[in-house]
């Protein structure tokens, strides 16, 4: 494995006293070595290093179901769809140049590019995109994102470069899901094959085969990532020869690398630390529009029962002002039930008018719990100026840390769960199914309301939400989900506080970044260039 | 050697003992908790039967005591189950991350024994110099590893260059696992001085609170030493100081300050988990972390397991090399 040389040093600054002896050999050291330290010189030219702040379990696109792993896995893996990098909702060609929807909404007909070939050089033709597709649903590679096809009757391959999908029933929401960032990607079938023994699961945790812009170098499991250009890649050429994806989970880290030189691009940074280096001459805040939403489920039994109660506990929340506190200039008030943007402005709207009303009266001697996970600065902040606003309206509200995963199982032990949680959510794409099936749905039952954690909705939402997925017309799709926004609002059994943006501090000498509207924490590296 | 038999016997007596509670209470705690690890390892938009076979597969259906003994006989084959957020079998990520924590703590140990060492002489001697070196051990003691850990990157990662803030290096292939002790064995003096380079400023914030716990332990039982008739009178005899503390002094005194050094490079591995989070070391206190967040009971299980394997092991060598320093030890068992 190749040694990098060290960029350029610092020199030292100040005398700070320090032994001789021990001066002398960490001196020895640095001289000997081959790292790069503390240098906050010129940055290489074509050379990008990003951090994430948690390993990836895998490099396999298929079962990689975290944002941050996305930051390698779009770089090497592509879809048939994408959305575009100007971090909007549209839907732009990636691997299909086009595609066609037939008049019963069953079937979707890709034309695909004939100019990709896979890091190897081997064409892509329409075999190879039927092998990922099924691949994503077989049951021994367990996909999370399994889902995404479980509607699909059938896929045919009539020519190298047709692919056809046929649905079972029409779904509003396929080909969202398709031009996902967590959607199906195209891997190479010979590796598929070759390595069918355990679906390739074992090669593409540390392999990649993808059609993207870069390929993997090299990996050190928990340290970094290596990605290299590839010279036939069939899209423009990236600016960057190499990318770097280091793995540093202390965000304090990650910032004195920023400044050390050794890395280019943070994100995950508190709102304070974006106003300071917003205010920096060498470094630029970039801020992009996400589908990161800040909400609060809202348990419609016990303390909570009373629909005055959760009116008047909503309508005393002043969102300016927590949007202010907590998320400053990086986030906006949320408007509607929705992440912004996924339905038409006006409808799902979920606004009130700020008052204290008569909170004291309805919440007297009641105790109200409000969860967090924990772990999450910004919830838990989010979750005490919440606490703050209500007690200063009479009531009394006490906190609960809610471990990570522990969510999952409060629907089900409903006496003991808190009666809000305070959750920042997302969804898989930019359409409002992968939304209100996930959050709002009441009908646990069937697999659907999977992310509704107390339990909420009403069963005249869940069938404007199936109503909504089954229409083949797009306004008709619109006015259900908005329909299904509408009750889950006059419900109060979830209440939207606030749209987050994603914030990344690079250095000043980088433009053309790119962001996908569904995926925070990643950028677009085709785009990426050093000036 | 009949002592020696006997305390390797009781010790492994406890270790039995410790091992199947400690598991236990762990898969009971499992059990309480209201997390469903089967929703983390088939995904949050998992159908009701992918949910149904994650659960299957974790044995979250079976009743506590058939799953726990299940899980005995499965770790008696190696077997420590599978990590809902790797996803990979435990075992495969602990053999993964233990050489680099290994590593860290060895490196930290040995810090804290030479620190532990000159702060515990030193500090016992009357005289300015002693007394400096007692203030700079409440110093030493009162500071968080956190803030140490940031102004030493500050220091020597930001404003002077010398050592690179994380990660462990170019990592050498095998045998291992240790990036020190592999480079030296693949002949790499370059690879070696890379990996000392990484490894430095982590193993000094981890090291430096228990030097100064060994150290003050090792100054007050020392004192005491110097201040036994023996000592005294090859003090009378005209051996200087330092002399007297190497031939009488540190053999005599050695014996609280080893158990406290067992005990403190125990508490390192609990350590390493803010320190290898600071330092983006990959080790196995950074897996606990990310496991303890993603509820990843079978991952909390495997380290734990480790951990108090170490933990035995540890005061099992403290003992032994006690027995082996001091004689009255050995005649006593």
């Amino acid at each position: 494995m190749s040694r990098r040389m060290s960029p350029h040093r610092r020199p030292l600054r100040r005398n700070l006293g320090i032994s001789a002896g021990l001066a002398t050999v960490a001196l020895a050291l640095a001289a000997c070595s081959g790292g790069g330290s503390g240098s906050a010189g010129a940055r290489p030219k074509d050379a990008l290093r990003l951090a994430i702040s948690s390993e990836m379990p895998t490099l396999d696109p298929q079962t990689v179901y975290q944002y941050e792993g996305n930051q390698v896995l779009t770089a090497v893996y592509e879809g048939l769809l994408s959305y575009s990098s100007d971090s909007t909702d549209e839907i732009v060609p990636m691997l299909a140049k086009s595609y066609k929807l037939s008049d019963d909404g069953l079937t979707y007909t890709f034309a695909l590019r004939d100019d990709v070939t896979f890091a190897g050089g081997r064409a892509m033709t329409s075999a190879d995109v039927k092998a990922s597709f099924e691949r994503l649903a077989a049951a021994g590679v367990e996909s999370q994102m399994a889902y995404m096809v479980a509607g699909v009757a059938k896929y045919q391959t009539p020519d190298e470069h047709t692919f056809v999908v046929r649905l079972k029933a029409p779904s509003s929401s396929f080909l969202s899901l398709v031009a996902s960032p967590f959607g199906p990607k195209v891997i190479d079938s010979t590796v598929l094959e070759e390595n069918k023994a355990d679906n390739a699961l074992e090669y593409l945790k540390t392999h990649t085969a993808g059609t993207g812009p870069y390929q993997l170098g090299s990996m050190t499991a928990g340290q970094e990532y290596d990605l290299t250009r590839r010279d036939d890649y069939w899209g423009e050429e990236p600016s960057f020869a190499t990318v770097t994806v280091k793995v540093i989970s202390d965000v304090a880290t990650q910032l004195l690398q920023l400044e050390g030189g050794d890395l280019d691009i943070v994100t995950g940074q508190p709102v304070a630390t974006l106003q300071q280096f917003a205010k920096d001459g060498d470094y630029q805040v970039q801020q992009f529009p996400t589908l990161q939403k800040a909400n609060l489920h809202v348990k419609t039994s016990g303390t909570l029962s009373d629909m005055k109660l959760r009116e008047a506990l909503r309508d005393s929340i002043d969102r300016k002002t927590l949007v202010s506190q907590v998320w400053g200039d990086y986030a906006k008030v949320s408007g509607q039930m929705y992440p912004a943007g996924m339905v038409a402005d006006g409808t799902a709207t979920d606004t009130w008018q700020t008052a204290t009303g008569n909170l004291a009266t309805l919440a007297q001697g009641k105790t109200i719990t409000l969860g967090y996970i924990a772990g999450r600065t910004a919830d838990q902040q989010a979750s005490e100026a919440l606490q703050a606003q209500w007690t200063d309206a009479g009531a009394t509200v006490e906190l609960v840390a809610v471990q990570g995963n522990d969510i999952y199982g409060l629907s089900g032990s409903l006496d003991t769960a808190p009666d809000l949680l305070f959750e920042t959510a997302y969804p898989d794409s930019a359409h409002p199914d992968t939304w209100a099936r996930l959050f709002w749905y009441s009908d646990l039952t069937k697999g659907n309301g999977a992310l509704n954690y107390l339990a909420g909705g009403t069963p005249a939402a869940d069938r404007y939400i199936d109503r909504g997925a089954a229409a083949t017309d797009e306004t008709v799709a619109e006015k259900a989900y908005g329909a299904a926004g509408d009750a889950i609002h006059n419900d109060i059994s979830y209440i939207t506080l606030a749209d987050i943006d994603d914030a990344f501090i690079m250095s000043k000498d980088l433009t053309g970044a790119g962001h996908w509207l569904p995926l925070s924490v990643t950028l677009d590296l085709r785009t990426l260039k050093r000036s | 050697m009949t002592g020696f038999a006997r305390q390797f016997g009781i010790r492994l007596a406890s270790m039995a003992g410790v091992l199947p509670v400690l598991t236990f209470v762990v898969e009971e705690i499992q059990r309480q908790l209201p997390s469903d690890p089967a929703r983390v390892l088939a995904g949050r938009t998992a159908s009701p039967q992918a949910l149904a076979a994650a659960r299957e597969r974790l044995g979250l259906d079976e009743p506590l005591i058939t799953h726990y003994v299940g899980y005995l006989g499965r770790l008696l084959s190696g077997d420590l189950g599978t990590s809902v957020s790797t996803r990979r079998p435990v075992a495969d990520d602990i053999a993964t991350y233990l050489p680099a924590t290994l590593e860290l703590v060895l490196v930290a140990a040995l810090l804290a024994l030479v620190g532990g060492l000159l702060l515990g002489v030193v500090g016992a001697r009357d005289g300015l110099t002693g007394g400096l070196v007692r203030v700079v051990s409440v110093a030493g003691a009162s500071a968080a590893s956190f803030l140490l850990a940031i102004v030493l990157l500050l220091v020597f990662y930001r404003d002077l260059g010398w050592f690179p803030a994380g990660g462990r290096g170019d990592t050498a292939d095998g045998p291992t696992g240790m990036t020190l002790l592999d480079s030296l064995l693949h002949g790499d003096p370059g690879g070696f001085l890379d990996a000392v380079r990484h490894v430095v400023l982590p193993a000094v914030v981890l090291a430096l609170g228990p030097a100064v716990a060994i150290g003050r332990v090792l100054r007050a039982s020392l004192r005491e030493v110097m201040a036994a008739d023996f000592v005294r009178s090859a003090r009378a005899k005209g051996a200087g100081w330092w002399l007297t503390v190497w031939r009488h002094g540190l053999r005599n005194a050695a014996g609280p300050a080893l158990s406290m050094a067992g005990l403190q490079v125990s508490i390192m591995f609990g350590g390493s988990v803010v320190v290898e989070s600071l330092f983006s070391w990959p080790g196995l206190g950074r897996y606990l972390s990310t496991a303890i967040a993603a509820s990843d009971l079978a991952a909390i299980t495997g380290v734990v397991l480790v951990l108090g394997v170490a933990y035995v092991l540890l005061n099992f060598l403290v003992d032994t090399l006690q027995l082996l320093i001091d004689p009255r030890l050995r005649e006593s068992e």
